[in-house]
């Protein structure tokens, strides 16, 4: 009988014990996942203020060609020495742009120009650059300065744009028009981007519909104006697609990112070293009780 | 004697319970500190990454005005108007607050500065312009010739880059160099300031001042050392050391994040404790009822 007893009373020790590994490891499992997201939100901004960075600089870059005499004059005057002179293959690659177009007021094109300055090809103007940036379409997206600045998309694939009014070098009397530059998001920007640390981007074509589906299913988060969907992955990597928007707010692409985390990992391998500790102590503590009780029990049979 | 018995139990089944509770939060917050430091050193690296890529972004934006046949002209005194360029707008534009074009000579065609926050006409620090002599830039130029990094003049810190002046279609020997120089201010990680709960600044302290301050130092991918400190359990700071071209430390560079692991452990270890107290709970439970069952049947 008095074995009977020690069992289970060591029986209700392990349970016991065994439960509270099972509740640590499940805590653990839910820490991985809620300090997962959090990194993931932190990169997020860093990616978001990266996108912009970008985004600024390119118009930075335009404004520094349209504010400029010699541009204000091509727009009346177009001559061959304006071209030879600023806009050959160099200009391209130096901004890191593949087209550039100089529209007037009245919607038509000055000179316009497209670049492919990696396969170092001219290439076709997208329809969609003049189709989508009308004048009208310009005025009514600007900022106060009156430049626009985002992302379009164009059957070749989607685009980030500055367009920047043209003036005279000290800014005075009226725009004759306005100065595009336009780059290829898969090839340039999104690579440009690799250099942050742990990220690596690439252009998807998914649809909104397919991301919107996607996130009913998944992890949506959304960092400022920023949206990612993060479909769950075992792999130690992971993969979201970055919704990203077009100047006129619609969304037009998703940049596939793929976070090269260790994180996960790093988690995965210390819980398995808190489960170790945690098993020693449920096999330990049960013998010590069972140790202890046959002495007791001994002493009050004796007695 | 049942009494010292059930005494006995009780000292037992506390020593258990603060096993339990001492090994589940000590586990677990010894893992909460070594993820906080995995997360702050990618956040580090990404930072790390960012601010290379906005110099890197420098250096192109000063390359579009070297690689210029109007630029290589002008420096060999066959275009004067292109001074015209030089305008307070073009500071404005390209957002830096000093051009200088420099001969390869030595002599200095042009050297002109614009303070974007004051939006006033400035004139260049001649500690710079002796910083910059073509012996310097040669010394401390990269493979394609180009120096880039940061310079301190008096109490400020500039970011420059230098690049060597050709034609259009590079097939000239250069004649010079332009430079372009900014203030680092808030207006210089504007951008990186809009990255939720974290703030970039300058930090003027000396590099022994800052280790001294800095608990711990992470080592990134590249080799460089951020110095760590912990501001409170919501904030913590990663302190870079800048240097000039010459590879001399001249200011620190501050990023504050917040704490994202340690600044939830509170609700952590609270659920920890908590399914050890209910762990417990259910172990007295379940000894009184074993033990009070095991009295009956031996009085039995």
């Amino acid at each position: 009988m008095k074995r009977t007893f020690l069992i289970w009373m060591a029986l209700v020790v392990f349970f016991m014990m065994t439960a509270t590994t099972a509740s640590v490891v499940m805590i653990m499992n839910y820490y991985a996942y809620n300090l997962e997201m959090v990194a993931l939100k932190q990169e997020m901004g860093y990616i978001s203020a990266a996108i912009d960075e970008k985004q600024k600089e390119l118009l930075v870059r335009a404004q520094d060609w349209s504010i400029w005499d010699e541009s204000y004059n091509f727009m009346s005057k177009p001559t061959g020495e304006y071209i030879n002179s600023n806009l050959d293959t160099n200009m391209f690659r130096t901004n890191k742009i593949n087209f550039i177009v100089f529209l007037k007021n009245d919607g038509q094109i000055t000179f316009s120009r497209g670049y492919d300055y990696v396969a170092g090809k001219d290439i076709a103007i997208p329809s969609e650059l003049a189709s989508m940036l009308t004048p009208r379409a310009i005025k009514a997206y600007a900022s106060s300065a009156g430049t626009l600045n985002g992302i379009i998309k164009a059957a070749g694939g989607s685009m980030i744009i500055a367009v920047s009014p043209i003036a005279r070098t000290n800014g005075a009397s009226d725009s004759p028009g306005w100065l595009i530059f336009a780059s290829y998001i898969s090839g340039n920007f999104l690579g440009s981007l690799d250099s942050l640390k742990y990220v690596k981007m690439e252009a998807t074509d998914i649809s909104f519909t397919q991301l919107a589906q996607s996130a009913s299913k998944d992890i949506s988060l959304k960092v400022g104006a920023s949206e990612l969907i993060v479909p769950p992955s075992d792999r130690g990597l992971v993969e979201g697609y970055l919704l990203i928007r077009d100047i006129f707010n619609n969304p037009v692409m998703g940049a596939k990112m793929i976070f090269e985390k260790n994180l996960r990992e790093y988690i995965n391998v210390m819980r398995d070293r808190v489960v170790v500790v945690l098993v020693i102590v449920t096999i330990v503590l049960p013998l010590c009780v069972l140790l202890y009780m046959n002495k007791v029990l001994s002493w009050y049979i004796g007695h | 004697m049942k009494r010292r018995i059930y005494v006995k139990y009780l000292i037992l089944l506390v020593i258990i319970a603060a096993i339990l509770a001492f090994s589940s939060t000590f586990l677990l917050k010894q893992m909460l500190v070594s993820l906080e430091r995995v997360v702050l050193k990618q956040q580090l690296e990404m930072f790390d990454s960012l601010l290379l890529t906005k110099q890197q972004d420098f250096v192109n934006k000063t390359k579009d005005w070297a690689i210029w046949d109007d630029m290589y002209y002008y420096l060999q005194g066959k275009n004067p108007s292109f001074v015209n360029n030089f305008h307070e707008n073009t500071f404005i534009n390209v957002g830096v607050n000093y051009i200088i074009c420099l001969s390869k000579d030595g002599r200095i065609l042009t050297a002109s500065g614009y303070d974007l926050l004051s939006k006033q006409t400035i004139s260049v620090p001649n500690d710079l312009i002796k910083k910059l002599s073509p012996k310097v830039l040669e010394t401390f130029a990269d493979s394609s010739g180009v120096v880039s990094g940061y310079v301190k003049i008096a109490d400020k810190v500039l970011a420059i880059a230098a690049v060597p002046v050709n034609t259009n279609n590079k097939r000239a020997i250069s004649n010079g160099w332009v430079v372009f120089a900014a203030d680092i201010d808030e207006n210089y990680f504007k951008v990186l300031n809009q990255i939720k709960n974290t703030h970039t600044s300058l930090d003027s302290r000396d590099f022994f001042d800052l280790a001294k301050d800095a608990g711990i130092s992470v080592k990134l991918d590249d080799g460089t050392d951020v110095a760590i400190k912990y501001n409170s359990d919501s904030s913590v700071s990663g302190l870079f050391l800048l240097k000039d071209i010459s590879k001399n430390p001249i200011s620190g560079l501050r990023i504050d994040l917040p704490r994202s692991v340690m600044q939830n452990q509170n609700q952590y270890m609270i659920y920890a404790l908590g399914i050890t107290l209910i762990v417990v709970i259910l172990l007295i439970s379940g000894f009184y009822f074993v033990v009070g069952n095991l009295f009956k049947y031996i009085e039995e």
